[in-house]
């Protein structure tokens, strides 16, 4: 505990000195007027402060000791470092402004032994008090920010696809939701693309799962840098199928992004020598739309998607098919 | 000589006193030097810095003598200024400090 003492009066440090190393404060600065308390406490300089308490006498050389407590207590460092006026005045004549300055107490001159170790206890006491709440104050923060990026951490998770990295099932049926209703209150048309990997099953059998993961992987990244907008989501779906959710797209936007992805997916170059189409890895796209002329519930406006996926497996894969509600001029 | 003024003071302050009343012998003489060339001002202040100590030293007499030369200084009143000077150093002269042991240090 370090005390800084501003008398001007050595009889008075002496004392002041010696009541205190008796009590077990060996750390103790004079200091014997207030510029050179300010120049000890480095009032201008530093952040955390030099000292735990200051025992500031009233009447000092030059200066105003109530003055001087303001001066102290302006630096940020020692706004809450209790600090006890020394007066041998009579303390109605100074206290009022001294407590309004920011002092916490004061002690009579000439000192009484007791008197003076018990107020200077008590202000130590009320400083280790609020450090120990400050630190637990920070150490709170600490642990809410923790909490608040483990939370961040979890929600990422929970919402999304480990193997892939994109949306998971769960985030895609949230965004849906929320985009379903929205095209709905806004009259604006929502594309929905669900998208499968041709012969995927055969891939698997045979390149292995290891390499199965891998096209998926690879093919999600195509899925995921075919969308520019921030609204846009694409989804794993399944094992082997992806969905993606176009807001306020209609059939020209939505064929444009078709066609990005399944041009994509093919120049991946990801052989297949199973196929029964190509050499390489394809994909099937099916399209549905909400627009002004089909206005599906959430569940069928997918279920149209899932049917202009069966169509274009029908018709032979690697291609995109869209749901008859949502034809070409229909956007 | 005039008798001795017994003072009991506790033992922990034994090696500050001697330092101390020197101190205030020196300031008794400076005071008596300001109140003959008018400067109360300085009488004044001195007599606050002895009326804050004496006391935690164990001397109230010096407290209350310098509390004496502070009001009549302000007051401009030398006849008291210069009494109280005078008392001052004739307990100087006459004071004998006893330690004793104090059950509270």
């Amino acid at each position: 505990m370090q005390i800084v003492v501003v008398d001007d009066n050595p009889d008075d440090q002496a004392l002041a000195r010696l009541f205190l190393e008796q009590d077990g404060f060996p750390d103790i600065l004079p200091a014997d007027s207030a510029e050179e308390a300010y120049k000890i406490l480095q009032i201008y300089d530093t952040i955390k402060p030099l000292a735990d308490l200051i025992l500031l006498d009233i009447s000092l050389p030059g200066s105003d000791g109530i003055e001087a407590l303001q001066t102290i207590k302006s630096s940020p460092a020692y706004e809450d470092i209790p600090t006890i006026m020394i007066t041998a005045h009579s303390p109605q004549t100074y206290l009022a402004r001294a407590f309004r300055a920011g002092a916490m107490d004061f002690i009579s001159k000439p000192f009484n032994r007791i008197e003076f170790l018990a107020r200077v206890n008590s202000a130590l006491r009320l400083k280790r008090e609020m450090d120990r709440r400050k630190a637990h104050e920070k150490e709170l923060v600490e642990m809410t920010v923790k909490l608040a990026k483990a939370n961040e951490e979890l929600k990422k998770i929970s919402m999304s696809d480990a193997l892939t990295g994109l949306a998971n099932r769960r985030h895609f049926d949230a965004v849906m939701d929320l985009e379903w209703k929205r095209a709905g209150n806004e009259n604006t048309p929502l594309s929905v693309l669900l998208l499968d990997i041709d012969y995927f099953k055969k891939f698997n059998d045979t390149y292995g799962h290891k390499e199965g993961d891998s096209a998926l992987q690879q093919v999600a990244g195509v899925l995921k840098h075919s969308l520019n907008r921030p609204g846009d989501l694409v989804a794993r779906y399944g094992g082997e199928e992806f969905i993606v959710i176009l807001p306020n797209t209609g059939y020209t936007g939505a064929m444009v992004v078709a066609r990005r992805m399944l041009e994509g997916v093919r120049n991946l170059n990801i052989r297949h020598s199973e196929s029964e189409i190509e050499e390489i890895l394809t994909i099937s796209i099916g399209l549905a739309i909400m627009n002004e002329s089909f206005k599906p519930a959430r569940d069928p406006l997918v279920e149209a998607a899932d049917q202009a996926l069966y169509d274009a497996k029908r018709s032979g894969r690697n291609r995109i098919k869209v749901h008859a509600s949502a034809q070409p001029g229909k956007d | 000589m005039a008798d001795p003024i017994k003072v009991e003071v506790p033992k922990a302050l034994e090696d500050l006193i001697p330092n101390y009343l020197e101190g205030v012998r020196k300031s008794a003489s400076e005071m008596a030097e300001h109140q003959l060339k008018g400067d109360y001002e300085t009488t004044r202040a001195m007599g606050h810095k002895l009326k804050g100590s004496g006391g935690g030293y164990g001397f109230d007499k010096i407290s209350e003598l310098g509390k004496s030369i502070e009001d009549s200084s302000k007051a401009g009143d030398g006849e008291s200024v210069k009494n109280a000077i005078a008392m001052l150093q004739d307990f100087l002269q006459r004071v004998e400090v006893v330690y004793v042991d104090s059950p509270d240090w």
